[in-house]
């Protein structure tokens, strides 16, 4: 188990971290979502003890990441790009961790890599999507515990990402080991976490899963007999997403009494639930966010 | 020990430095030895085609000389050189500073510049070993240049016309060449050590210019400013503080500039000297920034990889040295204006200088510091 504990950190006087505080059970996919500056990266790092927290502790079972280097033959952290290796040929790239970490599966790898055709390149000359393929196959060769992936699929195109997912799928199948994957592509994580830890300026805003997460605010598509009502539209506790005539869509941030009793006010002709994606989820709790696909 | 996968990984890094080292160590160990030796070789053509021209040197016969008559400062015959002027020093050290200073802005500094370092952190091994494996391939590669281009300098020499130059001398000159190797993995080490200064490449070796230039440019400043208060303030004091054995440790040039090379081949004191206080101020400054280098880079703020100065809780400090330093160097410049020096005008020059050194180290420190890392 992976337990993080009251995780601060100052950077510039500036709070990036403040008091995060979670576990990890083996075989779960961790979502790590927020927006642009809320701290993830910040966070992976410190998970994996490259950043030392102010205050905080990092445990993977019951020693800590600061203490104990030798805890990263099982953590393996992979950043939004491939630039560390990028002066290496993909062989050499599995030369380099075929000696650092001794559970490293040369076949896995290369099955991953016959499997998507990529070539015995400098790994600067492959494209975005195979680096992201081959970094983290490599990573996944590892056979590791933990896997902390800082954006996998940023940049990648459908099928790539596509790949990159089952990657991620299939690994925690096989082996039971656990991701946190901090990433913008929602739509994505939705497919395949089990939870999902929202982060607020440094702070834990809530851990969930994803079904607690779509339970936790609403949208609704509400159709009025003449029209939409002023007084709907001001109301600040709502986003409204469009306005058609007489239709309203519209998501909430909590689904209270009182806002359903406004709207039955009105007598409206129509109302629908329409089921909430992790992305209207982010939208609503964490006030949007401009890379969101 | 370290390990063999890091210095597999700091070797891919380096690897292209290292081996022009080794080179270019062969190159500036023998070239100027062979060089050396063509003068030698006309000056004497010269001399006995020419005996006229050297009538106040030579007093006998040319025709009657060897080879050796003209290196033997105790005969008549006149006095060419010696092994001083064969052995390359100032070539080789200005090789080892350069290299030093390359290497080690490779194996840390370019690091930070990219996710390099993030991905040598997130590796199984501490902070320590990550340390010992680019200090131990920096100094091998200097290592590996000394011993093989020292070893071809020597052979030149003992299978050379001069080879009488030697004679006696074998061990001193294995001396100089320890020396060299001490001094230039001094260079290295302390370059290595500036690179949890600052936070990339460039400000590596900034602080590795300053680094070396410190301990001397203190003295000198604190010197200027005493002499400008009291004129008649004993000089001595400070050659005695310059000779001293702290500032030899201090600084790996000062060191240099106190070993006796011309002097170590004839006289026995600084012979002794050389290999007491020469050789172990090299040793000390080695272990005093290898220990110091390693801590440094074991507490440095990760987050900091990028800027100008990785320890930002303490920029004040950095601050204020700077602006002490350059005040100083304002009083010193201007009291030494006009003559005899002028108390006030030294003053004059401290304001002026801590004024100009605040507004260049709130550039530098603190926006350069960010912009740097943006």
């Amino acid at each position: 188990m992976l337990k993080v504990e009251q995780l601060s950190k100052q950077i510039d006087r500036q709070t990036i971290l403040d008091g995060i505080d979670f576990t990890v059970e083996s075989g779960e996919i961790i979502a790590l979502v927020g927006r642009n500056g809320a701290g993830k990266t910040t966070l992976l790092r410190t998970m994996v003890g490259i950043i030392r927290p102010d205050q905080g502790d990092v445990l993977y079972g019951t020693k800590s990441i600061f203490k104990d280097a030798g805890l990263k033959r099982d953590v393996i952290f992979v950043p939004d790009s491939a630039d560390a290796l990028k002066h290496y040929t993909v062989n050499e790239a599995t030369d380099l961790y075929e000696s650092i970490y001794p559970s490293f599966n040369r076949s896995a790898f290369r099955e991953t890599l016959t499997r998507y055709n990529i070539e015995n390149k400098k790994i600067r000359q492959l494209s975005k999507g195979q680096k992201a393929l081959v970094t983290l196959s490599l990573a996944f060769a590892v056979q590791a515990k933990y896997y902390l992936l800082d954006e996998p699929t940023d940049g990648l195109d459908v099928v790539a990402k596509s790949d990159v997912l089952k990657l991620m799928i299939a690994q925690v199948e096989k082996r039971n080991c656990s991701i946190i994957v901090s990433s913008h592509q929602l739509h994505e994580l939705e497919r395949i976490a089990d939870r999902i830890i929202m982060i607020e300026s440094g702070r834990v805003k809530a851990i969930m899963s994803l079904e607690e997460a779509r339970a936790l605010s609403i949208k609704w598509q509400v159709v009025f007999n003449d029209h939409v009502p002023v007084e709907l539209l001001e109301r600040k506790d709502i986003e409204i997403i469009s306005v058609t005539g007489r239709v309203v869509l519209f998501m909430a941030k909590e689904r209270t009494e009182e806002l359903e009793a406004f709207i039955d006010s009105y007598n409206p002709t129509l109302i629908e639930e329409i089921p909430m994606s992790l992305e209207d989820v982010f939208r609503i709790q964490l006030g949007g966010e401009a890379h969101a696909v | 020990m370290p390990s063999k996968v890091l210095l597999k990984k700091d070797w891919k890094q380096v690897s292209l430095l290292w081996i022009l080292l080794v080179f270019l160590g062969i190159v500036a160990f023998t070239v100027p030895v062979w060089t050396q030796m063509q003068v030698y070789e006309e000056q004497i053509r010269d001399m006995q085609e020419n005996p006229s021209n050297y009538s106040d040197i030579l007093r006998e016969d040319v025709e009657t000389m060897n080879t050796e008559d003209f290196f033997n400062s105790n005969s008549d015959y006149g006095y060419l050189g010696g092994l001083e002027s064969l052995i390359p020093m100032g070539v080789v050290i200005f090789l080892f500073v350069i290299f030093g200073a390359l290497m080690a802005s490779v194996l840390i500094g370019s690091e930070r510049n990219s996710q390099m370092s993030d991905f040598s952190m997130s590796l199984p091994y501490t902070r320590t070993q990550l340390y010992i494996s680019k200090w131990v391939i920096g100094a091998a590669g200097i290592t590996v240049a000394t011993l093989v281009g020292g070893a071809l300098m020597f052979l030149i020499i003992r299978f050379s016309d001069y080879f009488f130059l030697l004679d006696g001398n074998e061990v001193k000159v294995l001396g100089l060449i320890v020396f060299l190797l001490l001094s230039g993995i001094s260079f290295f080490s302390v370059s290595l050590w500036m690179g949890s200064f600052g936070g990339e490449s460039i400000s590596q070796v900034v602080w590795t210019f300053v680094a070396l230039v410190f301990p001397m440019g203190i003295v000198a400043l604190i010197q200027g400013s005493v002499i400008a208060f009291s004129p008649n303030f004993s000089y001595t004091f400070f050659e005695e503080v310059f000779e001293s054995v702290p500032m030899r440790i201090l600084s790996p040039l000062n060191n240099i500039v106190n070993t006796g090379m011309y002097s170590i081949f004839d006289s026995r004191s600084e012979w002794t000297e050389f290999l007491t206080i020469g050789l172990s101020s090299s040793i000390a400054f080695i272990v005093l920034t290898f220990g110091l280098g390693l801590w440094m880079f074991k507490e440095a703020p990760q987050e900091n990889n990028g800027r100008f100065f990785m320890f930002s809780n303490w920029l004040w400090l950095i601050h204020i040295v700077i602006i002490i330093c350059f005040a100083m160097l304002g009083g010193v410049f201007f009291s030494g204006i006009f003559y005899p020096q002028s108390v006030m005008l030294y003053v004059v020059g401290f304001v002026i200088g801590a004024f100009l050194a605040h507004l260049l180290a709130k550039r530098l420190l603190y926006r350069f510091n960010l912009k740097l890392k943006s």
